[in-house]
């Protein structure tokens, strides 16, 4: 009987205690500074063979991290990288934790550089993986407006991942830089994408842009060689015969969609027929 | 290796299974190798990875500290209470001795992992209904990793033979740990031009089990391809190493005065 009373008293003491302590209870292994968080290499070196284990216990303290951080805006994002790197160094295999974290760091957390050296590290690592250039393309387009390099970058997640339907952004990237090698390389990938596509709906998709492609390039020749006209006459051309007469395109454009090159004297623009004028950030809905 | 070996490991074997400490590890490993489910519910994705690492790493290390515990134990009892005396007046060599121990250790610690192997499967099938990780290089894993706990008693036996058993276990623990980190900064060291005595990292390379070699688990959670020649290679390497400790073993514990 005294016996059970100690154990009451005992058992009820520590419950109290638990009750009391509890804003501590709760603060445990929150991860305040990140300058505390260890050398990745070092928990590494120092992990007697269990560096996959460890690396499984810093990814769900991210995960941890990620959560906190949606329900508390105000708490910052400073950790968020090294604790993925922490994770990536004990696992250089780990392509979710590249992939998630990649995502987070730029869309959730607006530290883009951060995120582009931690895709990098995992297309190092994991170079299989078509998510991490997937996501570097989006972080290249989406918030570093850096079209040229999310173009190259959305290609290869769609040559990694034989994942056909990603040369549709990848050739809608090309578009926005407007450059001339881009239209070709474009092009190219498209051709090869087709011969791989394989479902009817997606290759008539592949084509379509093919023929975006090919007529934005003849859309943006002729736009070069009418502001080449202006800087030299200090005037618009009256019709495009002016450009060729003047060497500034080989001979009248055709239009690769089927229709017909117009240019507008009056203001300078041109447009085919078909797809209208070059606007590659134009939102298209496709016809039902 | 002989009938007086087998018999003695049979009898290690029958001894290590009554021991209380073998059970409560092996209860605890298997209990957190189940636990992973949990575990992993609390990630977002990979949840396969988290079984897979937890009930391999549950399964090593338990196995390590069985391995070092147990064997230090074994060994040192025998000698305490002296009643190896029994056994070695008969005709039985020391050597004998030796590796009846080591082989009635290394059967346990096999035991072990089989049913932590058995664990592992229910616990991954339950997770993913399916049974199609159980391939060749899954139970390869597990393989190689009697391998290594092989290592690990053989330098248990070796110390247990002629030091005191804390002694034992904190030498044969710490070299153990040793092949672990080696194996991560040997490479590092290598070609680190900053490290001048790359003759010692050549020296260390050979003198300390390289545990990474005998260490699958990537494989385990990666699914990646594991050749037999690679395995063969592997295996053979660890037990030439826990032969040529256990060697030793036999050679210190020959000349031991036990009186």
């Amino acid at each position: 009987m005294a016996l059970a009373a100690a154990l009451a008293v005992l058992a009820g003491g520590a419950a109290a205690g638990r009750a009391l302590l509890e804003p501590e209870a709760s603060r445990i292994g929150r991860i305040r500074d990140p300058s505390w968080l260890p050398e990745g290499r070092l928990v590494r070196a120092g992990s007697l063979g269990q560096r996959l284990t460890l690396s499984d216990v810093y990814w769900l303290k991210c995960v941890f991290y990620v959560g906190e951080g949606v329900l508390d805006p105000y708490r910052g994002w400073a950790a968020l990288y090294p604790l993925a790197e922490i994770v990536t160094d004990l696992d250089p295999r780990f392509g979710y934790a590249y992939q998630v974290a990649g995502s987070n760091l730029s869309g959730l957390a607006g530290r883009y550089e951060e995120s582009d050296r931690l895709l990098l590290k995992g297309m190092r690592n994991v170079p299989d993986r078509w998510s991490l250039p997937f996501v570097y393309a989006v972080n290249k387009f989406l918030y570093e407006g850096d079209y040229l390099e999310a173009a190259r970058y959305a290609r290869r997640a769609a040559e990694v991942g034989h994942r056909p339907h990603l040369a549709l952004l990848a050739a809608n990237l090309s578009l926005v830089t407007d450059a001339e090698q881009e239209y070709q390389i474009a092009a190219e990938f498209l051709r090869e994408s087709i011969a791989q596509a394989d479902s009817d709906d997606l290759r008539r998709q592949l084509e379509e842009r093919l023929v975006k492609v090919k007529t934005y390039d003849v859309l943006s020749h002729v736009e070069k060689a009418i502001a080449a006209f202006r800087d030299r006459h200090i005037r618009l051309p009256l019709d495009l015969s002016e450009l060729v007469a003047e060497r500034l395109i080989p001979e009248l454009p055709g239009d690769p969609s089927g229709g017909a090159i117009l240019y507008d004297g009056a203001t300078g623009a041109v447009r085919s027929s078909v797809l209208g004028a070059r606007n590659p950030l134009r939102v298209t809905q496709r016809p039902r | 290796m002989n009938a007086t070996s087998l018999a003695l490991a049979g009898n290690t074997l029958k001894e290590a299974l009554r021991e209380r400490l073998l059970y409560n590890l092996l209860v605890f490993a298997a209990l957190l190798s189940a636990g992973s489910l949990t575990i992993s519910q609390l990630t977002v994705g990979e949840q396969s990875r988290i079984i897979a690492d937890v009930a391999a790493s549950s399964t090593q290390v338990f196995g390590t500290v069985i391995a070092v515990f147990l064997g230090v134990a074994l060994v040192a009892r025998e000698l305490d209470r002296r009643t190896c005396y029994a056994i070695l007046a008969r005709p039985v060599s020391r050597g004998d001795f030796v590796v009846g121990k080591f082989l009635g250790l290394v059967a346990t610690v096999a035991l072990n992992v089989v049913v932590m192997i058995a664990v592992t499967v229910l616990v991954l099938f339950a997770y993913r209904r399916d049974a199609a990780f159980l391939t060749l290089p899954f139970f390869a894993v597990f393989a190689l990793m009697v391998v290594q706990l092989s290592v690990s008693v053989a330098f248990a036996v070796l110390f247990a033979s002629f030091t005191t058993p804390t002694l034992a276990v904190i030498f044969t623990l710490t070299l153990v740990a040793s092949g672990y980190v080696f194996a991560e900064v040997r490479n590092f060291w290598l070609t680190n031009p900053g490290v001048q005595v790359k003759w010692l990292v050549h020296v260390l390379d050979y003198a300390l089990p390289n545990m990474g070699l005998l260490d699958l688990k990537e494989a385990l959670v990666y699914g990646d391809p594991l050749t037999l020649g690679s395995f063969l290679l592997r295996a053979a390497y660890g037990l030439a190493y826990s032969g040529a400790v256990l060697f030793l073993g036999v050679v210190v514990f020959s000349r031991r005065d036990i009186r």
